[in-house]
């Protein structure tokens, strides 16, 4: 008969409950502190003025008001062209951007990923090593580029020097790369054209690298004020990130300030909620940003 | 009759054989030609911002660059050899903060990386709101970039936000620049975490279940079974922490590229620095080479 010893394993048992509270208290603490900054962004947004200017200051609004939400809309109604205009042009451009840049980016990774032609390893060990390019380096010599092609002052300016993006490429030909290629041949077999295999088979199997490439573009376009200050020269085609930073650099304005960026920081995280059991997938199945 | 067919079955093969022949694009041929194809738009794209504008620097980087060379389509006219890397290099200022760069690096990375694993680790077990506590580690690399800087910037106050919470505990003060740093290590490490949480999915249940009949702790198992098995990765997320420190638009070696205003000096900086950055990486898996495998 086999001997157990029934003590031990009870010791044992025991022994071996503490893991879970204690794992749960230092993920939840951990988790705490990464969600600070956004929490004090909001706590900041109610702050009033007498609260705002404390030295040291407070992490927890004591008094909450409205006051800064009203400032808000005071300087955006005195603003040189309607506020409607600058979220219109944030909204048309994100949605332009991410739109040609999932379609470029996958029409890109299928070829590389299922087609091989030569040069295919060349080319993405380019990309990878792309990665660690200074892009500081580049920032001249891309400005005289785009003067050149005659895109500034123009909404092309926010869509086209970004499509090309390396990152979004390594993450669909690394979630593509899964896929097995019988479901190409046998594609091929049936006499699809590429064209076909590319739309009904790569593009629907991609959904999910789609949706995190998504969220992973999304704030650098949403919050993209730098490109309104550099290449556009009329203020109507300049974006809401762009006038979103105007207001700040007033110290009368801080409250205002803390209440846009609020308003800049909350389309990405409900963009991240409605996506996010999709991004979680992608992410552990190509393990890479 | 039978003659008749087999005549005919003959010029079938030599019609397709002809065709065969007679196209200029052959199978393979025209397999590469629409990979190509597919890839164009996104090439075109590389080439063009990205490609281009990296020569461009190269080439400025050895001229002695004025405005009115830039502005004025006159192109870039005189040649001054090495003169900027020289300038660079004696510059006490940027040597100090690339130094800097270096030395935060050096510590930040293996942080980065040991804590990214022990949440890993914990993330892996099974226990309620797994799927929540993922998530809330994952939030910081979709709120990377842009909208981390209204965060960190000086938006909202002039310290970071870190050091401002501790500033008024009386307790705490003193740690206010650690508090800043841990927070900013917790917010760099959210890749590396899920880099760690993809590894570690490799790794065969069974094995766990072996040695936990055998008796061994969780620390023993973690030790022999978790990190032999996620080493490769623990590599690949040095390099990658290394990389993320020495581009992250938060360094100070960025904000001082982007200040100088002598744009040839600029550009022999930025190239010195990258190709630091890339003996650095190189030195890093030349030594750690044996455990890749």
């Amino acid at each position: 008969m086999l001997q157990v010893d029934v003590d031990y394993l009870k010791k044992a048992r025991k022994h071996r409950d503490y893991s879970g509270p204690i794992i749960l208290i230092f993920l939840s603490l951990a988790g705490i502190v990464s969600f600070l900054p956004l929490i004090y962004l909001v706590s900041t947004a109610f702050k009033p003025p007498e609260e705002l200017f404390l030295y040291p200051p407070t992490f927890f609004v004591r008094n909450p008001t409205l006051q800064n939400f009203s400032d808000l809309s005071t300087v955006t109604s005195n603003s040189l062209v309607p506020f409607s205009r600058y979220l219109f042009n944030t909204v048309f451009v994100t949605v332009c951007y991410l739109f040609t840049l999932i379609l470029v980016d996958t029409m890109a990774c299928y070829p590389l990923s299922k087609h091989k032609f030569p040069g295919h390893k060349a080319l993405f060990k380019l990309v990878t090593t792309a990665l660690m390019f200074v892009t500081a380096a580049a920032g001249i010599p891309s400005y005289l580029i785009i003067t050149k092609l005659g895109i500034d002052n123009t909404y092309f300016v926010y869509i086209i020097p970004g499509l090309a993006s390396t990152t979004v490429l390594f993450l669909m030909k690394q979630f593509l790369d899964q896929v097995p290629n019988q479901i190409f041949e046998a594609g091929k077999i049936d006499g699809a054209s590429e064209w076909k295999l590319y739309t009904k088979i790569a593009l629907p199997l991609l959904k999910n690298a789609q949706a995190t490439a998504i969220i992973l573009s999304f704030g650098g376009i949403w919050g993209d004020a730098g490109t309104s200050n550099t290449y556009i020269y009329e203020e109507n085609l300049r974006t809401l990130a762009f006038f979103m930073n105007t207001i700040g650099g007033n110290v009368a304005r801080t409250g205002a300030t803390a209440v846009s960026s609020l308003i800049m920081t909350l389309p990405s995280i409900i963009i991240f909620i409605i996506q996010q059991s999709r991004v979680m997938d992608t992410m552990a199945h190509s393990g890479i940003k | 009759m039978a003659k008749n067919k087999n005549t005919k079955v003959l010029t079938k093969k030599q019609l397709a054989h002809r065709r065969v022949k007679t196209t200029f694009l052959s199978f393979e041929r025209r397999r590469n030609l629409e990979g190509i194809v597919f890839s164009i738009p996104w090439l075109i794209g590389l080439v063009w911002f990205l490609f281009i504008p990296l020569f461009m620097s190269v080439k400025m980087s050895f001229y002695n660059v004025n405005g009115q060379d830039l502005w004025c389509n006159t192109g870039l006219s005189t040649w001054v050899g090495f003169d900027n890397y020289v300038e660079v290099i004696k510059d006490p200022e940027a040597g100090q903060v690339v130094l800097n760069s270096f030395m935060s690096a050096l510590y930040q990375v293996p942080v980065i990386v040991a804590f990214a694993l022990f949440v890993a680790v914990l993330l892996k077990q099974k226990f309620p709101g797994r799927v929540y506590f993922r998530v809330i580690f994952f939030i910081p690399v979709i709120l990377s970039g842009v909208i981390m800087s209204y965060l960190f910037s000086d938006n909202v106050g002039n310290i970071s936000v870190f050091g401002q919470i501790v500033a008024n505990n009386q307790f705490l003060s003193g740690f206010g620049g650690i508090a800043s740093q841990i927070g900013h290590i917790m917010w760099r490490s959210s890749v590396e975490i899920l880099i760690f949480l993809a590894a570690l999915q490799s790794v065969p249940d069974i094995l766990y279940e072996v040695v936990d009949l055998d008796g061994a702790t969780a620390w023993e198992s973690f030790w022999h079974i978790t990190l032999p098995y996620v080493s490769p990765f623990v590599i690949l997320n040095c390099i990658y922490a290394l990389v993320d420190s020495f581009v992250d638009s938060t360094n100070p070696v960025m904000s001082l590229l982007n200040g100088m205003d002598k744009y040839g000096e600029r550009a022999a900086l930025s190239w010195l620095y990258m190709l630091m950055t890339l003996i650095v990486i190189l030195i890093f898996i030349l030594f750690t080479r044996r455990w890749l495998r």
